[in-house]
């Protein structure tokens, strides 16, 4: 039976791609769980007691559970390989999704930082196809680089920066 | 202009030039046609001779336009690229390298043979369904004129798309035919091509009859009967209300079948005047399609953009015996009708010889097609079971007794159509095509050149996990693909390390 890339080798996101999302995910939830409690105390005598403690309460067991147990889990959940013919790739926990990109089919190759993403070192891959394109989130921002020119030359296109 | 004197790019410049004079109406027309609904509803409101003359005033400002844009459109082939030149107060030149259009595209309109002209759609490589740009009125010669000065070249092995002058670096090194036009001399006209395909008049109303246009127009009507409905006075109304009451239970009876043979009527004609005169014309390597009554347009299609052909049988014509065939064109993501409409209808029976004549090297499977492991058929059955289990619970909780009995209803189609999906799915690889077939509710088969693939996926759910299953599918370069639930995975997995076998130099 014929080899896939991720047979023979799977590459993780780095560590520290954890941390990075850890930090997203703060971002996101600080305002809420604020909003939240804001909204519960001016409620004040309007709504009840259990409603008051339950509006504080949901959001912030959910936003804990999202940044101690959600991100460090979408880490467990990728790896990517490539191969000389093909690009292998799988995510998902529930629903899990492994994509095979031949090489000869990809049309150029994006780097991604954004300004979170910097501090941390680490960049998005875009990898595109006249097909559309696939995304790896996070990678170590030189190995992603190098990646794009790995990708680039076994592809034999023009690298493009 | 010899082919020497273009290949040593010495053709001559030419003069910018412009559309024919009968743009004019034409553009008039399509102005005035925007304007119908908010003159209608003048002339309704405001009294007749307000109307009237709001009407004129109106058409005449169209006339206006019209030649305002007739003067200010220029076009000119120079340098093998085709400039156009529009805008009455804001100028804007576009221009279209002769290596970067795919195809040149015409339609002709009523008024357009009042004029014995036509109206040229550009289309280019990697474009979006809408053409690049359009010229409204030339003669057929002015056309095939143009199609000679855009696609001549150095014989058809000639050099490859990357050394052509103004070919943008963003064609892909896969894709490397994608800007290659493909045109002949002129004097080759397209009649002189041999038809691999007409659609016959017998087979005009069977589309017609099996399509779901129908319900459309049934639709349509009824919409049109609440929008009568709202223009009638509130008397009238009434008043046909009160003698509706008052039919018999036969009168009713030959009033819906009125509704539907009208319906029918309005579809089968609407269906003809679309399709009227089908013709596929395979002109080595483009095919021609050519339809419509009324308005008849001729679209082209580089068979070496064609990555992958869709078979399609609703149940009703599978049931018949026939189906339709569409075309995967590459770069063109949301398609131009034509281009992709490749069959509207033809016997099932027909499709091993009749495919491979119209798009050769892809063969309707002979032999049955790989099936899905026993142990995944039943799996087919739970999304169907789980969304007629709601209208059955429904049924059940409700206080009629007859209802309760119902109940079956909706658990027996989806067992029905979940038995026949498991029965459809399948898969194949022979001669460099990949086989997927799969029912949702109409059986659908992609026929795919397998180095055209862009990317293949396997997706899985816990329960397909412990199973040993994953559901397999493909994407093509027209964007759209197809998926294959429950197979073995590791018939998955071979599919999936088979994609980049015979990639290269694809």
């Amino acid at each position: 039976m014929t080899g896939l890339p991720g047979d023979a080798e799977r590459i993780q996101l780095p560590e520290r791609v954890v941390r990075y999302w850890r930090t997203n995910a703060l971002i996101v939830w600080t305002p809420i769980v604020i909003a939240a409690v804001i909204g519960a105390v001016a409620a004040g005598d309007g709504i009840p007691g259990i409603a008051a403690v339950a509006l504080i309460v949901v959001p912030l067991l959910a936003a804990i559970i999202d940044i101690a147990v959600v991100q460090p889990g979408r880490r467990r959940i990728w790896w990517y390989a490539i191969g000389e013919d093909q690009i292998d790739l799988q995510h998902g926990w529930i629903f899990v999704t492994r994509t095979v990109i031949p090489m000869t089919r990809v049309q150029h190759v994006e780097v991604q930082r954004g300004p979170v993403s910097s501090s941390f070192r680490l960049a998005e891959l875009e990898i595109h196809t006249a097909a559309g394109s696939v995304k790896i989130p996070a990678l170590d921002a030189d190995e992603a680089d190098r990646i794009r020119q790995q990708i680039a030359d076994l592809a034999r296109i023009a690298d493009d920066l | 202009m010899t082919s020497d004197e273009v290949l040593a790019g010495r053709e001559p410049a030419g003069e910018p030039r412009h559309l024919h004079p009968g743009a004019v109406l034409i553009e008039a027309v399509r102005a005035a046609r925007g304007a119908v609904f908010g003159l209608i509803a003048v002339l309704a409101s405001a009294g007749l001779v307000v109307g009237l003359a709001i009407a004129a005033v109106v058409l005449l400002g169209c006339a206006v336009f019209a030649y305002l844009y007739w003067r200010s459109t220029t076009y000119v082939v120079r340098d093998r690229s085709l400039h156009l030149r529009t805008g009455i107060v804001a100028k804007r030149e576009q221009v279209v390298p002769a290596s970067r259009i795919s195809a040149l595209d015409t339609s002709r309109g009523i008024l357009q043979r009042i004029f014995g002209v036509v109206a040229v759609q550009v289309q280019t490589a990697g474009g979006s369904g809408k053409a690049e740009l359009e010229l409204r009125a030339v003669t057929f010669a002015e056309a095939e004129r143009l199609r000679h000065e855009l696609g001549h070249r150095a014989g058809s092995a000639g050099p490859p798309a990357g050394s052509a002058a103004g070919v943008a670096a963003a064609v892909p090194a896969g894709e490397a035919v994608g800007g290659k036009p493909t045109f002949r001399a002129p004097g080759a006209l397209a009649d002189d091509a041999p038809v691999v395909f007409r659609l016959t008049p017998r087979q005009i109303v069977i589309t017609a009859l099996t399509s779901p246009s129908i319900a459309v127009v049934g639709a349509a009507l009824a919409g049109a009967g609440g929008i009568a409905q709202d223009a009638l006075s509130r008397d009238t109304t009434e008043a046909l209300a009160d003698r509706a009451t008052q039919l018999s239970a036969s009168a009713v009876v030959v009033l819906a079948i009125l509704f539907v043979v009208v319906a029918t009527v309005i579809s089968v004609v609407g269906t003809a005047l679309l399709y009227g005169g089908f013709t596929i014309t395979r002109d080595d390597d483009r095919l021609r399609i050519r339809r419509g009554i009324l308005t008849e347009r001729v679209g082209t299609v580089p068979l070496d953009r064609v990555h992958g052909v869709r078979v399609i049988e609703s149940p009703l014509r599978q049931l018949l015996g026939f189906a339709s065939v569409e075309a995967e064109v590459a770069g063109y993501a949301g398609q131009a009708e034509v281009s992709r409409m490749l069959v509207p209808l033809v016997r099932t029976a027909d499709l091993p010889w009749v495919l491979p004549q119209i798009v050769p090297g892809y063969a309707w499977p002979d032999a049955p097609l790989e099936p899905v492991p026993a142990r995944a058929r039943r799996r087919y059955l739970t999304a169907p079971l789980l969304t007629a289990a709601v209208p059955a619970i429904a049924l059940l909780l409700a206080p009629i007794g007859a209802a309760k009995l119902l109940a079956i209803l909706p658990l027996s189609l989806a067992v029905v159509l979940g038995l026949a999906a498991a029965r459809a799915a399948g898969w194949h690889r022979a001669d460099g095509i990949l086989t997927l077939r799969w029912r949702t509710f109409a059986r659908r088969t992609l026929l795919a050149s397998e180095h055209r693939l862009q990317f293949a996926d396997a997706v899985t759910n816990p329960l397909q996990r412990r199973a040993s299953l994953a559901t397999f599918g493909v994407r093509l370069s027209s964007r759209r693909g197809a998926r294959v639930r429950h197979l073995d995975e590791e018939v998955v997995h071979d599919l999936l390390a088979r994609t980049a076998e015979v990639g290269v130099g694809g």
